[in-house]
């Protein structure tokens, strides 16, 4: 009987010395991004993001321990010419006008989703998980766990990477998983 | 890190080991299946489990079981911004050890046992890879017709480890055991 009792104690020690959270759970949050329209006379679609006007973060704010699933959703036409759809990021509010200031100073979220001329494509949510970045990813976590306000940046480049090319993006979500107790 | 999280199973092999010789011995095979239910996972559905597990009873009161399991969590479908949008379930294969007080196997009879056990866990879909050590207990009942068949019920709570979180599963599954070998000091033999 004590044979089995230390080993019960070895396996009990076992889940407390790896931690072993019991009381946690995985909640879908999505955020409206509307439409994104992007041309050569406003090639960047700005959006400020702030989940404390999201209910779903709210009633976990205070347990978020991280998020454990990105996504991108949304329909989006393509103009007339090739394009590469990205999604960049700060954190708080800012308000770069040009994909090349946003290159400079923002850290790439999502993409590039490359779309022929004409093309339009509801984007799906396994293929949206794939194309966010570590960085990316990082980044949303740092604001999820902190003040929860950052701003997000549509850019349609070209082919060539540097020009604009128009689009429009309909129906736009930002859906993450927030691993958080409960 | 992984050898300290595996420490605690192997000072368990080691104390049970030790303890073999002078003991009966019992080491059955059991093929598994049932149903895998998310418990507070909003991203995926219920799905699948099958595998199998090797119990081998080296003390009278335990029982150490190395299984192999596979999971496949269904599709979830949400609709946002008024359009529906489908994420792949979690497809999963684990490995591991749990320790049984009692056992599945051996003697013709009623079984119930409590057990619990760590072992490794990768779950995949498009866009997420998890590889993370995996804790597991649960209570199994059964009934052995002879000393070499038995039926195995069992409900199981899976927790896959995700940094500071986990994700888990409750897995109520139905099993066949064959009892492979049997010895004892006394009976000095095998079947």
């Amino acid at each position: 009987m004590r044979k089995i009792l230390t080993i019960a104690l070895l396996g009990l020690a076992s889940l407390v010395l790896t931690g072993c959270p019991l009381t946690t759970g995985q909640v879908v949050v999505n955020i409206d991004l509307g439409t994104v329209h992007v041309s050569s006379s406003d090639p960047v679609s700005i959006h400020n993001v702030n989940l404390n006007d999201n209910n779903d973060y709210v009633d976990h704010k205070a347990n978020v321990k991280s998020i454990s699933d990105y996504a991108v959703l949304g329909v989006v036409n393509n103009g007339s010419s090739a394009l590469n759809f990205e999604v960049w990021m700060t954190p708080g509010t800012t308000a770069y006008t040009t994909a090349a200031d946003v290159k400079a100073h923002a850290i790439k979220l999502w993409g590039p989703l490359t779309l022929a001329a004409g093309a339009s494509r509801t984007i799906g949510w396994d293929d949206s998980a794939g194309l966010f970045t570590a960085a990316g990813k990082a980044a949303v976590i740092t604001e999820t766990l902190g003040d929860g306000q950052f701003t997000m940046y549509a850019l349609g480049l070209g082919t060539d990477g540097t020009t604009t090319s128009e689009f429009t993006a309909t129906h736009g979500q930002l859906v993450l998983v927030i691993d958080a107790g409960i | 890190m992984k050898s300290i999280r595996l420490l605690p199973l192997l000072l368990l092999a080691m104390m049970a080991f030790t303890a073999v010789p002078a003991r009966a011995v019992d080491v059955g095979v059991t093929v598994f299946g049932g149903s895998s239910i998310p418990v507070v996972q909003e991203d995926v559905k219920s799905g699948t489990t099958f595998g199998v597990r090797l119990p081998v009873a080296l003390l009278p009161m335990i029982t150490l079981e190395p299984y192999y399991a596979s999971t496949a969590l269904g599709d979830v479908t949400k609709t946002f911004g008024d359009l529906p949008y489908t994420r792949s379930g979690l497809d999963g294969k684990s490995y591991g050890v749990n320790l049984i007080l009692g056992s599945p196997v051996g003697s013709a009879g009623f079984k119930f046992f409590p057990f619990g056990g760590i072992g490794s866990a990768k779950l995949t879909r498009p866009g997420t890879e998890i590889k993370e050590t995996m804790f597991d207990f649960g209570l199994g009942i059964g009934v052995a017709p002879t000393d070499a068949f038995s039926i195995i019920a069992r409900g199981t709570l899976n927790m896959v480890k995700s940094g500071d979180t986990t994700r888990k599963t409750a897995d109520a599954t139905v099993g066949l055991s064959y009892n492979l070998f049997h010895s004892s000091a006394s009976e000095g033999g095998q079947k």
